[in-house]
């Protein structure tokens, strides 16, 4: 500890602490401008400059340390005359157009000129104008280089922490100016990060430009629905229509940065995808009809089918209120637990749930990645999770956290990492299992059936040996593949593996999926209850059957595939899908057009018209995002509040509404059915959410608690070794940067960025089939076949590729076939396969939705 | 008279040829200072010779080199400096366009007493001659074993790399320099770290002047007290005074330290041009005030310079005489600052920008009123707040301009035109 | 290209160094710098290409734009100033009928002024290509325009490319 005296008061800071962050704790308020607090001090805008005892100059507190004994001042006259100075000559030759700056209201610059500037100028000369336009630097990004006040916060951000360096500087002095490459930012993240650091108007967001003024806009503090990472943002509108997104430097997991799907992608909301009315299908086609027709027909359906089976699928993408009260609506009332909350695959809970139980480390991803080793297993966490992905780099850059990647698929933040393990695709499991392999002392513990590593596990086995605590970061990519079981399994393994190594560990999973994990605490499972509890235990039923007042049927229920199998075995009476869409999801495109053509009665209730709501027999126009409240539970396991901006859309009713609708059509009341109580009943209920109020979800939200259990017995085999490397290409899914599926396809502002499906391979692969960048290619398996834009990536792996699983029009899931994975394809230059004109997506040709299929209709 | 030390070859014209270099005594200094001296005992040696850099700050050399850990694994570099951007200065490019080894075997040298195997010569990209000249001078000093592995059978290895600068005047600010080295643009860095600490790829790097450097061989063969006779004890050895302007006899001339700013001007420089008489002098570059005439008593080293409110910079002396605008003077050095300005920080890249706008407007005559007061805002808004250096240089000149010949710009204000038009 | 840029990258630690001389060798092959060789340079070295751009921007040797066949850079910093320059300046404007920054319509001379050339006991100085030319008047800036366009004269008559003069 040092001690130091800034303006007469006395504080004692740690060694390495800046004169500038010593003031800030002692409230002393200092002006910055190129002080950005998770960059490295610049010390260019000398706004903070401040007197220090000895020193003959003014220095700059925000790149100086304190010494001990150290006496500032930073109020003496001289300092005043200084700070005005400097905001007398950055003012000299700044435009002043902040009447129709965007950034006017909320401008440092204006700020600063008001607590510090010089009442007025004697700037008399013409101002320099070197751009007398506005660049265009992307579909997103706008900059205006005269109010550039050159603090190179976005610069110094689109490096160290985005990783992307696509912005830079471009020529010297005055001529400065921040630019792309060429004057383009076309090919970089658009995550508007840039935007978000700019204090002034330089760096604008392009949708938002002349749209509206900061003082118009009502904003709403809420989370991002795109994935589960998380981020906090504040959605600006004005009058209900949805304006822009900014996020709050204090806020949340993301401190002030978002991604281009949360910070461009939330204008979905205003899609006019949107189901209007409740439809219900009549000769052949949805017509559109009131709530009471609806209720009328759907009450009469439901009895038809009462004595056949039921089931319901809900989407991790509902608040944690609709999930809960989704599953009790199935269970109380359908007297059912064949629920599922992914329309991609089955989760093999029976493994999940004690991996959970056991090491789910509920905190804050900032803590689990201070430990001094991180493996990252699985997906693309740079395209899944762009903001994980920007922490995580931080923690690599700043805090020297040691990051391994385990993974098929290539990502950026390979570049940071200590060690990267490319995995045959599919492939996590036998690799993880020669790592554990690796870390047992073999006379201790019984072999578990690997012995050779390969040279990359190894590589890995003795970093891991070494550290002292790990952190593994799981992507739910790992829940595609059959060998799902396996792969969670060897999760396990290495974790108590490490554990008893004596090393600390944490584990979260990356999801795709904005509340994921509060679909599994919410029991969205047909094994699981709220909480987490086998259906088939009394103990964990019992209490949920007393505060619910109804009985619980006691066998576990059938999963996504075993649903789609009811229903394609004409077992299904009813099939209630709220919120997801798998016949666009599901990895089997005929299958799953088949089984949803079969069930009896297909109730879709949804916000847009998806392909799965198309064939339904009753369509529920239910709110969308944004038009009702609730919680999101993160990767982190940290719940949050989704707040309402505008009100549900045209006929729409909020999902819990439309959940007491279906209800009561059995006769039956869902009690509590508020969102409010809800939570109440959740927090009472389950565990994890213990003790928690609506009202202590502070700005940051708050952390649900599990009590680890130590996981007992022996460990898992090792899965059958790694798949020779095959010949053929093989093809993965998974997300992409841009877009991550059905919210953010009805962004327009995510379609002006990339509106274009494109297929992923090596270099090599593409040379040796004489493809090349751009090219349009098909891609074709035993099932179909799609076109696209071939995308040569020249970190990809041999024998790889990659296709974005959230391109509705692709119809990739037309290729796929289920308990498949990776798929084994062929890829050719669109004309010169046989047959397919270059525009046609899909060989099983366009399927007209409402026509040719009476999916359901009786 | 004063025998020159450094400038000895220059007129050979095969000055800058090896074979005529060893015949002058080249590369025996090596030879000693590998066979006779530990590295910490050249650094001493230096040290006890007062050597003070010959790039502008005029930092005790031998200081310098102590600053580098001993006890460090990675590499440690050297880096001369040989960007010679000081307007009025062109000593470095002559000694390495006539004299290159002088400056090869002041590398070795150096390079050996702070533990360096690399160095990099950061060489103005205009100076294609020298850097000819430069490159053709390490090729032969290799091929003779004076550079390479186990430099003349010793453990020390040693390599010279040629870096070109591509037309930035900030990057002969040393900082700036290792930014620039790096491959980035060139913008200095926050010290500390300081170069000796955490230098290029931060590793430990010594910056050091071309005549510095080129001071060292001569230190190791005659000895620090040899060194230290010549001009005064605290700013000694001999000089490279860099004449150029409106006087008769412009050129580099070899001179002790110390010597009276008139003396050289008027006996060696020749004095004025026929008819004219001398208004002012610059001394040490553009970024060194001026000097009136009544000044030019001053001894031409670091601290008597800087007792006369100036400095000896990079000894760039400028000899401005009365038939010159002093007005235009201070313009275009302003405007010099202004163009090379790195635009890292705020006062200098704003702040100049706003002081050219107003001298170009003076100059024109059409001032106001009000304008050297802002002059004088300007200046103190500046000096002092900048980043690095190159901010303070511009506005200490402009300041002596306005304190010592005021009345010119009031001239030009009132009358509304250029008197000397 | 390629293969000098390689070599030069050799005497780096870091490919990043490598840039500037990349970018010279690549100016000397190509004459400027337009994207396409930035980006061919960012290739080559393994490096963003924004920090390619950013360093053909920042330097004032290297060009972007393409510049005459002759680019005649006369020296106006204070040494050549106080000798004479501005007079040199006028008289290179009218001689060749282009204004400074400015290049011939043959593409024949680009006129510049450039910060102190580092030559001032010659001043007023031009650089042409890699030389020097000091001490310069009226006359002997007329001498060197009739010589360089003798010598590109020539070279097209030996359609070889235009050597840079030579001292
Ligand atoms: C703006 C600026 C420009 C400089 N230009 C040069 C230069 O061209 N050559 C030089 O040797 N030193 C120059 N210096 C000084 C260097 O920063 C550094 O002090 C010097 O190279 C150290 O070498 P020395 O100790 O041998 O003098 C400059 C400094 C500043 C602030
Ligand atoms: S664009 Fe904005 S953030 Fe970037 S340097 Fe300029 S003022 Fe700073
Ligand atoms: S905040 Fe310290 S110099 Fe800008």
């Amino acid at each position: 500890m040092v001690s130091i005296t800034i303006d007469e008061r006395t504080l004692d800071v740690e060694a390495g602490t800046t004169v500038l962050q010593a003031a800030q704790r002692l409230g002393i308020d200092v002006p910055t401008f190129c002080y950005l607090k998770r960059l490295p001090p610049l010390a260019s805008c000398r706004m903070c400059l401040v007197e220090i005892e000895g020193l003959r100059r003014l220095q700059p507190s925000c790149a100086t340390a304190v010494t001990d004994g150290m006496v500032v001042r930073t109020n003496t006259p001289l300092i005043e005359e200084t700070r005005s100075s400097m905001l007398d000559m950055l003012l000299a030759n700044h435009p002043l157009d902040c009447p129709i700056c965007d950034k006017g209201g909320e401008c440092e610059l204006q700020d600063m000129v008001m607590a510090y500037g010089p009442r007025r100028s004697e700037f008399r000369d013409p101002k320099r104008v070197f751009h007398s336009r506005d660049i265009r630097l992307s579909p997103v990004i706008i900059m205006n280089v005269n109010r550039c006040i050159q603090c190179q916060r976005c610069v110094r951000m689109c490096e160290e922490v985005v990783g992307a360096v696509a912005l830079g500087t471009v020529e010297k002095g005055m001529d400065t100016a921040v630019t792309g490459f060429e004057g383009s930012l076309a090919s970089c993240d658009q995550c508007g990060n840039c935007v978000q650091v700019c204090p002034v108007g330089a760096l604008m967001s392009f949708p938002y430009r002349y749209k509206a003024r900061p003082w118009d806009l009502a904003e709403t503090d809420t989370v991002c629905p795109h994935c589960g990472t998380g981020c906090q943002l504040t959605v600006g509108a004005r009058k209900g229509e949805f304006m822009r997104v900014r996020a709050k430097e204090e806020n949340g997991v993301n401190r002030e940065m978002l991604c281009v799907r949360g910070r461009f992608g939330l204008d979905f909301v205003e899609s006019r995808d949107r189901i209007k009315r409740p439809m219900i299908r009549r000769d052949g086609a949805l017509v559109p009809v009131s709530w009471d027709e609806a209720g009328d027909h759907l009450r009469r359906r439901l009895a038809a089918v009462e004595s056949k089976a039921a089931g319901g699928l809900a989407s991790s993408r509902l608040p944690n209120e609709v999930l809960y009260q989704f599953q009790k609506l199935m269970r109380a009332v359908f007297r059912t637990n064949n629920i599922d909350c992914s329309a991609r695959w089955s989760t093999p809970f029976d493994t999940l749930g004690p991996l959970l139980a056991s090491f789910y480390t509920r905190a804050p991803l900032q803590d689990v990645i201070g430990n001094d080793c991180v493996l990252v297993i699985g997906g693309n966490v740079t395209e899944e999770n762009p903001v994980t992905e920007y922490l995580l780099r931080d923690a690599a850059r700043r805090r020297r956290t040691g990051f391994l990647m385990l993974a098929a698929r290539p990502s950026r933040l390979d570049a940071d990492a200590r060690q990267v393990v490319r995995v045959p695709p599919g492939g996590e499991a036998a690799s993880l299992a020669a790592v554990v392999a690796g870390l047992m002392p073999s006379e201790a513990f019984a072999d578990i059936g690997v012995t050779t590593g390969g040279e990359g596990p190894d590589r890995l086995v003795s970093t891991l040996k070494e550290a002292r605590s790990v952190t593994l970061l799981v992507s739910a990519d790992l829940l595609r593949s059959p060998e799902a079981r396996g792969a969670l399994q060897q999760v396990t393994n290495l974790l108590r593996v490490l554990h008893l190594l004596g090393k600390g560990t944490s584990m979260q999973f990356l999801f795709d999926r904005a509340n994921q994990m509060g679909a599994w605490d919410m029991g969205v499972l047909p094994a699981t209850l709220p909480g987490l509890g086998a259906v088939t235990d009394d103990a964990a039923r019992t209490p949920i059957e007393r505060v619910w007042g109804a009985e619980i049927p006691a066998e576990a229920g059938a999963g996504l595939d075993a649903l789609l199998d009811l229903c394609a075995g004409g077992r299904m009476g009813v099939l209630y899908i709220t919120g997801s869409d798998p016949l666009i999801a599901y990895p089997d495109r005929d299958y799953v057009k088949r089984a949803l053509g079969a069930a009896d009665l297909l109730i879709v209730q949804d916000t847009f018209l998806t392909d799965t709501a198309a064939v339904a027999e009753v369509v529920l126009p239910a709110a969308g995002y944004g038009e009702e409240v609730g919680t999101f539970t993160n990767n982190e396991g940290r719940i949050q509040q989704v707040r309402k901006f505008r009100e549900p859309a045209f006929e729409a009713k909020g999902n819990l509404e439309i959940f007491d609708f279906v209800a009561a059509l059995r006769h039956q009341v869902l009690k509590p059915s508020t969102q409010g109580a809800i939570f109440e009943e959740i927090a009472g209920l389950i565990p994890a959410y213990q003790g928690l109020t609506q009202e202590g979800l502070g700005a940051d939200g708050a952390f649900t608690r599990a009590a680890l259990t130590p996981a007992a017995g022996a460990f898992f085999p090792a899965p059958p070794a790694n798949p020779k490397p095959h010949d053929q290409l093989m093809l993965i899914t998974g997300n992409g940067l841009f877009h991550n599926g059905y919210l953010s396809e009805r962004s327009e502002i995510l379609n002006t960025v990339a509106d274009e499906p494109y297929v992923e391979m090596s270099a090599q692969d593409a040379t040796q089939l004489g493809l090349s960048d751009g090219d349009r290619v098909v891609v074709r398996s035993a099932q179909g076949e799609l076109a696209a834009k071939l995308k040569v990536n020249r970190r990809f792996p041999r024998g790889l590729v990659f296709v974005p699983e959230n391109y509705r029009a692709l119809r990739l899931n037309s290729l796929l076939r289920r308990g498949e994975y990776p798929w084994p394809v062929e890829v050719k230059l669109a004309h010169a396969a046989a047959g397919i004109s270059p525009d046609t997506n899909s060989a099983a040709g366009p399927e007209a939705f409402g026509q040719g299929m009476a999916g359901g209709s009786p | 008279m004063f025998e020159p030390v450094l400038l000895k070859n220059i007129d050979a014209p095969d000055g800058h040829q090896l074979s005529a270099y060893e015949a002058g005594g080249g590369y025996r200094a090596l030879a000693k200072a590998l066979r006779e001296y530990t590295p910490d005992e050249v650094i001493d040696l230096v040290k006890q010779s007062n050597l003070r850099g010959r790039g502008g700050a005029g930092f005790p050399t031998g200081m310098k080199w102590s600053f580098v850990p001993k006890q460090s694994d990675g590499p440690k570099y050297l880096c001369c400096n040989a960007d010679e951007g000081e307007p009025g200065t062109f000593k470095d490019r002559i000694i390495m366009e006539r004299d290159p080894h002088q400056l090869v075997e002041g590398l070795a040298v150096s390079a050996y007493a702070i533990g360096a195997e690399t160095a990099y010569v950061y060489v103005r990209g205009e100076y294609v001659k020298a850097i000819r000249r430069l490159e053709q001078a390490i090729a032969e000093a290799r091929a003779k074993g004076y550079l390479g592995p186990r430099v003349l059978g010793s453990d020390f290895n040693f390599a010279i790399h040629i870096h070109c600068g591509a037309g930035a005047y900030i990057c002969g600010e040393e900082t700036a320099m290792l930014e620039s080295l790096e491959g980035k643009r060139a913008q200095p860095r926050l010290k500390p770290p300081f170069p000796a600490v955490a230098g290029l790829y931060a590793s430990p790097t010594v910056i050091n002047n071309v005549e510095t450097l080129a001071c060292v061989p001569h230190i190791v063969m005659r000895g620090a007290h040899w060194f230290r006779s010549i001009g005064p004890d605290k700013s000694p050895g001999p000089k490279l005074y860099c004449l150029s302007g409106q006087v008769k006899k412009p050129g580099l001339y070899e001179l002790p330290m110390g010597i009276p700013l008139r003396e050289l001007v008027e006996d060696h420089g020749g004095g004025p041009l026929p008819g004219r008489r001398i208004k002012a002098v610059i001394p040490g570059g553009v970024s060194a005030p001026l000097i009136p005439e009544a000044g030019m008593g001053v001894g031409m080293d670091f601290d008597s310079l800087a007792a006369a409110g100036s400095m000896l910079g990079s000894a760039g002396v400028i000899v401005v005489d009365d038939t010159t605008c002093l007005v235009k003077v201070a313009t275009r050095i302003i405007e010099f600052f202004h163009h090379e300005s790195c635009g890292k920080c705020t006062p200098c890249r704003e702040g100049l920008n706003w002081t050219v706008k107003v001298l170009r407007r003076i100059e024109a005559g059409e001032g106001a009123p009000g304008d050297l007061e802002q002059l004088d805002k300007l200046c103190k808004g500046i000096f002092g707040n900048t980043f690095c250096a190159l901010g303070d240089g511009a506005a200490m000149g402009l300041r002596a301009a306005l304190a010592h010949f005021r009345d010119e710009f009031v001239a030009h204000i009132e009358e509304r035109r250029c008197p000397f038009h | 290209m390629r293969e000098k840029i390689e070599e030069a990258a050799a005497r780096y630690p870091d490919q990043r160094s490598a840039i500037m001389p990349a970018l010279l060798i690549a100016q000397q092959e190509h004459g400027h710098l337009p994207g396409p060789i930035l980006e061919e340079v960012a290739d080559i070295l393994g490096v963003e290409r924004i920090w390619v751009y950013e360093l053909a921007t920042f330097y004032t040797l290297f060009h972007t734009e393409p510049i005459g066949m002759f680019h005649l850079q006369l020296c106006d910093n204070v040494s050549c100033m106080l000798c004479g320059s501005e007079d040199l300046l006028k008289h290179l404007e009218t001689a060749l009928g282009i204004k400074k920054g400015e290049t011939t319509p043959d593409l024949m001379f680009t006129l510049s002024t450039v910060e102190c050339l580092g030559a001032c006991e010659m001043a007023p100085v031009m650089q042409v290509g890699d030389d020097y030319h000091g001490d310069l008047d009226i006359g002997r800036i007329d001498t060197l325009l009739s010589r360089l366009r003798a010598d590109a004269a020539s070279n097209a008559a030996d359609d070889a490319v235009p050597a840079l003069p030579g001292e």
